[in-house]
C-alpha cells in the first residue's frame, strides 16, 4: 500500500496555528500533570464513523493498490482467507489468518500445490453463491494482457501466471495457468515455487473475486453504487464522492450473525488536521491514522490514543548508478549510515512516534535480521576517509530528495545536521511536491531519496526481492549477482528454517553493500474511540468491522 | 442588443477554446503524470487507457511524449520532420491528444477522471450545489455586513465610528481565509463547540465556511459603500434635499443611498464570479465536498481530464458572468450604450 505522501495548500499553515495554540494551554501546570482534552470521540455521530483520507480510485478490487481502496476491499469482500482480528500473529504466524470463502486447504508434499475447498454458504450481495467459477473468472481477470490491475505481478508465483500476464491479449492460454476448478466448492492453485505466504496473498485483495455475471454485464460500470454486488460482510449503500461512503449489512453473507455493527459510515477528510478535528469534536469513532505529528503528539496520553506496529519501514534510497555521485562507493553508503542517530531522531526529533530501524525487515513473526545498524561516529568518519574524503574534505555537494510532508523535513533536517555534525559533509535538501517526486525516483534523477516501504504480507520476502537488478520497485541502478541469486534460491527452498537463513544472508548484504539507509520502523498512531471493541491491532493497519463492536451508552 | 449579445456570445465560446488549449498544454506541462504511483504497478495500461502514449499536439518537439518506461507507444504513420519541430501528416490529427479532447467534449463529455472510476461530469455535479451554495451566501453575508458598515462610516466621516469600522474593514481585506478559517474552527468549533469542524452535512456546516470566504468581500463592500456615500453625500442634489427640509435618515434612504450603491452593485458581477470561483482554499480548510476541492486535488494528481473539467467549469462561469453584467450594466445606467 502506499505510504500516503502529499500535503495540501494549507496543511502546514494550519499546523503553525493549530500547534501554535494547542502548546499554550498546559504551561501554567507542572508538565507530568499536563490535562487530556476533554472529548468523547462519536459523540455527535448517529452510527459508527470512520475517516477515509482520500476518495477511492477504485471500488474494484482487482484494479485497486492503495491503503484507502484497501479499506474499503476488506470489508467489503472477502477472499479465500481473511487477516486476522489481532496480530498476536506477531509471535505466532498461525493467528495470522482466518478462514473466509475457504473452509480449509490442504498443501501438497512439494509445497505447490495449494487445494482450497469453498463453503457452501458463501453468496454475493444478490445472494447468488460464491464458487470457484468466480475465483478463477477474477484472477484471469486481473492476469489479463492490458487489464489495468496494478498489483496483477503479485499474481506471478502462480504456475504460468506470469507468461500469461505479459502475452498479448487474446494469445495466452488460460489452460496452461495453475488455476483449476474442479467442481463449484474446489480450488486447485499450483504454484512456481514453494510459496509459504501464499495463504496470506488469498487474504489480499488483487485475489479477492468479483462477481462474473455483474462484471460481463455492467463493465466497468459494475462498481457504480447501484450495480456492485460483493460478498464480504458488508455492502455498498451509499457513495457521495469528497463526502461520505455508506456500508450496510450483507444479509447473505455467511456469518452475518456474528457482525455486530451493523452499518458503517466513511467521513472522507483528506486534511490530516481536519480528521483530528472532526474527531475532537466528536463526529467520528475512529480518525484512522497518517494523522500530524505536532497533532498526535498533544495527544499522546489521551486514551483514545494507540500506537502500533505497522509492518513498514522508513529508509533513504542512494541512487548508485550515477558515477559522478559519492553515493556509488560503498564506503560513503556505509559512513551515511552509521552516522545517523536513530535513537535521538526517533525520540527527540518524532517524539518517539516510531521505532528505530535495526535493519530493513521491520520484525516480524519467523523472521529476525541478523545483522543490524549502528551509530557509530569513529567508524563513519575511518569509512569517509577510506573513500578518500578524510574529514568530508572534497566531499561533493549531495542532494537530499523528499516529498512535501512536514514530517519527511524534520527528518531530513536532522538527519543533515547530523552527516554535518558527525562527518563534516554538506548535503543540500531539496523538496519537491509527490507527484515530481516520484517521478524523480522513478528517472533516477536525485541521489539521496527519502523512501517508505509497507509490506503486503508477512513474510521478508515482501521487502527483500524489490531490491534484485529486475524489480521494477528497485529504482536505484543496485544489481547485484550474489543478492539475486539468493533471493532466487530462497524462492524456491522448500525447507522452511533454510528458506529463512537464506533470506537473513540476503538481508546482510542489502545492508552492507546495499543501496538503502534504514531509518525508522513504521507505527501505526491513530485515535479510535477507547468503548469501540474487537480493535485489535494489526501490523498492516487492517482492521476488519466485521470484529468490532461499539456497546450503547 | 441582440447583436451585441450575439456578438459577446461568440466572442465567450472563443476565449473558452483558447483557454481549453492552452491549459490543455499546460496540464501536460507539469511534470510527472497521472499514472505514475509509489509503487511499480501497471503504468502502460493506464497510460494507453489515456491516450498519453501519444502527442499532445499535431505539431511537437523532439520526442513522441514518453512519460513511461518500457511501454510501446502509439506510433504515427507520416511524420515531417522541420529540424525544430515534426509534424504529424493531417490524417492523424485525430489520434493526438488536443483533438481525442476536442471529439469528447464535442460529445457532450468532459472524459473520464484519471484517478477514480467516476467521469467528469459525475465528479463536478457532485460538487457543484456545495459551491454554489457556498458563494451565494457567502455574497449576502458581505452584502448585508458590508452596505450598513459603510453606509456608517461615510455618514459619520472622520469620526470615531469611521475610523473603527474602517479599521475593521482594512483588517477583513488583509487577513486571507487560509488564516481567518483555522481560526474560525478553533474558536467556534473546538472551544465553543458551536458548529461542527469538518465537512457539509446540514445546513449550520455552512455558516462558519460563508463567513470565511464572505467577510473579505464584506470589508471591500464596505469601502466600496463608504466611498460611494462621501462622493455623493457633497452633491448639489442632496444639499437641496437638505435645504428642503428633509430629515436627514429621508435624504440617505431616499437620494443619497441609490448613488452610492452604484459602485457596490457593479462590483457585483466580479464578486459572484470570484465568490464561485474562488472558494478553492476555504473548501479545502473544511473539507467541503465542492469543486474547489477537486480542483486542488486534481492538479495534485495529475488528473488532466479533472482539472480541464474544472477550469472548463470556472472559466464558463466568469465569461458568462461577465457578459451579464455588462447587459446589465445598460439597464442600470442609461449612459451606458453598446449599439453604436
Amino acid at each position: 500500500m502506499m505510504t500516503n505522501g502529499f500535503r495540501y495548500l494549507c496543511a502546514i499553515a494550519l499546523m503553525t496555528l493549530v500547534m501554535g495554540c494547542d502548546k499554550k494551554e498546559p504551561e501554567g501546570k507542572a508538565t507530568e500533570t499536563k490535562p487530556v482534552e476533554e472529548f468523547v470521540a462519536g459523540s455527535n455521530a448517529t452510527e459508527f464513523t470512520a475517516a477515509l483520507t482520500a476518495d477511492p480510485e477504485t471500488m474494484d478490487p482487482a484494479k485497486m493498490s492503495g491503503a484507502v481502496e484497501g479499506e474499503i476491499a476488506m470489508n467489503l469482500f472477502e477472499g479465500l482467507l481473511m487477516p486476522g482480528p489481532t496480530t498476536e500473529g506477531l509471535t505466532d504466524t498461525s493467528k495470522l489468518l482466518n478462514f473466509g470463502v475457504a473452509e480449509s486447504y490442504t498443501l501438497s508434499d512439494d509445497a505447490r500445490t495449494y487445494t482450497f475447498k469453498l463453503r457452501s454458504d458463501a453468496k454475493w450481495t444478490n445472494g447468488e453463491p460464491v464458487t470457484s467459477e468466480d475465483f478463477a473468472f477474477s484472477w484471469r481477470r486481473v492476469l489479463t494482457n492490458g487489464f489495468p490491475a496494478d498489483y496483477a505481478s503479485m499474481m506471478w508465483v502462480i504456475d504460468g501466471a506470469e507468461a500469461y500476464n505479459k502475452a498479448e491479449a487474446g494469445t495466452g492460454d488460460w489452460e496452461t495457468v495453475g488455476v483449476k476448478t474442479p467442481d463449484a466448492q474446489t480450488l486447485v492453485v499450483t504454484l512456481v515455487n514453494p510459496t509459504p505466504y501464499f495463504p496470506e496473498l488469498t487474504a489480499f485483495y488483487t485475489f479477492f473475486p468479483v462477481p462474473k455475471k455483474a462484471v460481463e454485464e455492467k463493465g466497468d460500470e459494475w462498481t457504480k453504487p447501484e450495480n456492485i454486488v460483493s460478498n464480504g460482510p458488508y455492502r455498498l449503500a451509499s457513495y457521495q464522492p469528497q463526502q461520505e461512503i455508506k456500508f450496510e449489512l450483507n444479509e447473505h453473507y455467511w456469518d452475518k450473525a456474528s457482525v455486530n455493527l451493523k452499518s458503517i459510515r466513511f467521513r472522507i477528510i483528506s486534511d490530516s488536521n481536519a480528521r483530528v478535528n472532526a474527531y475532537k469534536t466528536g463526529e467520528l469513532h475512529w480518525a484512522g491514522s497518517g494523522l500530524p505529528v505536532a497533532q498526535i503528539t498533544a495527544l499522546l496520553t489521551h486514551p483514545d490514543f494507540r500506537q502500533e506496529p505497522l509492518l513498514g519501514t522508513y529508509y533513504y534510497r542512494v541512487n548508485v548508478s550515477k558515477a559522478d555521485s559519492p553515493t556509488t562507493n560503498v564506503l560513503v553508503r556505509q559512513a551515511l549510515s552509521l552516522a545517523i542517530d536513530r535513537d535521538s531522531l526517533v525520540n527527540n526529533t518524532l517524539n518517539g512516534l516510531y521505532k528505530p530501524a535495526e535493519s530493513f525487515v521491520p520484525p516480524m513473526p519467523g523472521y529476525t535480521s541478523t545483522t543490524k545498524t549502528a551509530y557509530n561516529i569513529k567508524r563513519a568518519k575511518d569509512l569517509l576517509a577510506e573513500a578518500g574524503y578524510p574529514n568530508g574534505k572534497d566531499f561533493p555537494a549531495v542532494e537530499l530528495l523528499y516529498n512535501t510532508d512536514e514530517n519527511h523535513k524534520l527528518v531530513a533536517e536532522s538527519v543533515q545536521a547530523m552527516w554535518k555534525q558527525n562527518l563534516n559533509i554538506d548535503v543540500k535538501l531539496n523538496n519537491k511536491e509527490w507527484k515530481t517526486y516520484l517521478q524523480d525516483v522513478d528517472t533516477m534523477a536525485y541521489q539521496v531519496a527519502r523512501a517508505g516501504w509497507i509490506g503486503d504480507f508477512n513474510d521478508p520476502m515482501t521487502f527483500l526481492d524489490m531490491w534484485t537488478a529486475e524489480n521494477g520497485n528497485n529504482d536505484t541502478g543496485w544489481a547485484d549477482a550474489e543478492y539475486d541469486a539468493l533471493i532466487k534460491s530462497a524462492q524456491q527452498e522448500v525447507d522452511k528454517t533454510k528458506r529463512i537463513a537464506i533470506l537473513q544472508q540476503a538481508e546482510t548484504i542489502l545492508l552492507e553493500r546495499g543501496p538503502i539507509i534504514p531509518v525508522y520502523y513504521y507505527a501505526s498512531n491513530l485515535l479510535i474511540s477507547r468503548f469501540v471493541k474487537g480493535f485489535e491491532p494489526h501490523n498492516r493497519d487492517v482492521h476488519l468491522f466485521k470484529y468490532m463492536s461499539l456497546p450503547s451508552k | 442588443m441582440t447583436r451585441f449579445i450575439l456578438r459577446r456570445l461568440l466572442a465567450s465560446i472563443a476565449v473558452l477554446l483558447v483557454i481549453i488549449t492552452l491549459s490543455l498544454w499546460l496540464t501536460r506541462q507539469a511534470p510527472s503524470n497521472p499514472c505514475l504511483k509509489e509503487r511499480e504497478a501497471n503504468t502502460c495500461a493506464c497510460v494507453k487507457d489515456n491516450f498519453l502514449d501519444r502527442p499532445v499536439f499535431p505539431v511537437y518537439s523532439g520526442e513522441v511524449l514518453s512519460p513511461v518506461q518500457n511501454c510501446s507507444f502509439w506510433k504515427p504513420d507520416s511524420v515531417v520532420n522541420l529540424g525544430p519541430v515534426s509534424i504529424i501528416g493531417p490524417g492523424e490529427w485525430g489520434e493526438t491528444q488536443y483533438f481525442l479532447y476536442l471529439g469528447t467534449l464535442a460529445s457532450g463529455s468532459l472524459g473520464q477522471s484519471m484517478k477514480t472510476d467516476l467521469t467528469v461530469i459525475e465528479t463536478l455535479k457532485s460538487g457543484l450545489p456545495y459551491t454554489i451554495q457556498l458563494g451565494f451566501q457567502a455574497l449576502l453575508i458581505s452584502l448585508l455586513l458590508g452596505i450598513p458598515a459603510g453606509l456608517l462610516a461615510g455618514l459619520r466621516q472622520n469620526t470615531m465610528v469611521d475610523y473603527s469600522t474602517m479599521s475593521v474593514a482594512m483588517v477583513g481585506v488583509s487577513v486571507p481565509s487560509i488564516v481567518l478559517g483555522p481560526l474560525m474552527i478553533m474558536l467556534f468549533s473546538l472551544r465553543l463547540g458551536w458548529f461542527s469542524a469538518v465537512g457539509w452535512e446540514s445546513f449550520s456546516d455552512s455558516i462558519l465556511p460563508s463567513f470565511t470566504l464572505g467577510l473579505y468581500y464584506a470589508a471591500y463592500v464596505a469601502r466600496l459603500t463608504r466611498g460611494g456615500m462621501l462622493e455623493v453625500i457633497r452633491k448639489d442634489y442632496i444639499r437641496t434635499a437638505r435645504a428642503k427640509g428633509l430629515t436627514e435618515t429621508m435624504v440617505v434612504m431616499r437620494h443619497a443611498l441609490k448613488g452610492a450603491l452604484l459602485p457596490v452593485v457593479s462590483y457585483l458581477g466580479p464578486a459572484t464570479a470570484a465568490l464561485l470561483t474562488g472558494s478553492v482554499v476555504v473548501e479545502e480548510i473544511f473539507s467541503l465536498p465542492g469543486i474547489g476541492t477537486h480542483f486542488v486535488r486534481s492538479a495534485l494528481n495529475r488528473d488532466y481530464n479533472l482539472v480541464l473539467g474544472t477550469i472548463i467549469l470556472y472559466s464558463t462561469i466568469l465569461v458568462f458572468l461577465n457578459m451579464i453584467v455588462d447587459v446589465l450594466y445598460t439597464l442600470i445606467d442609461p449612459r451606458v450604450s453598446y449599439d453604436d
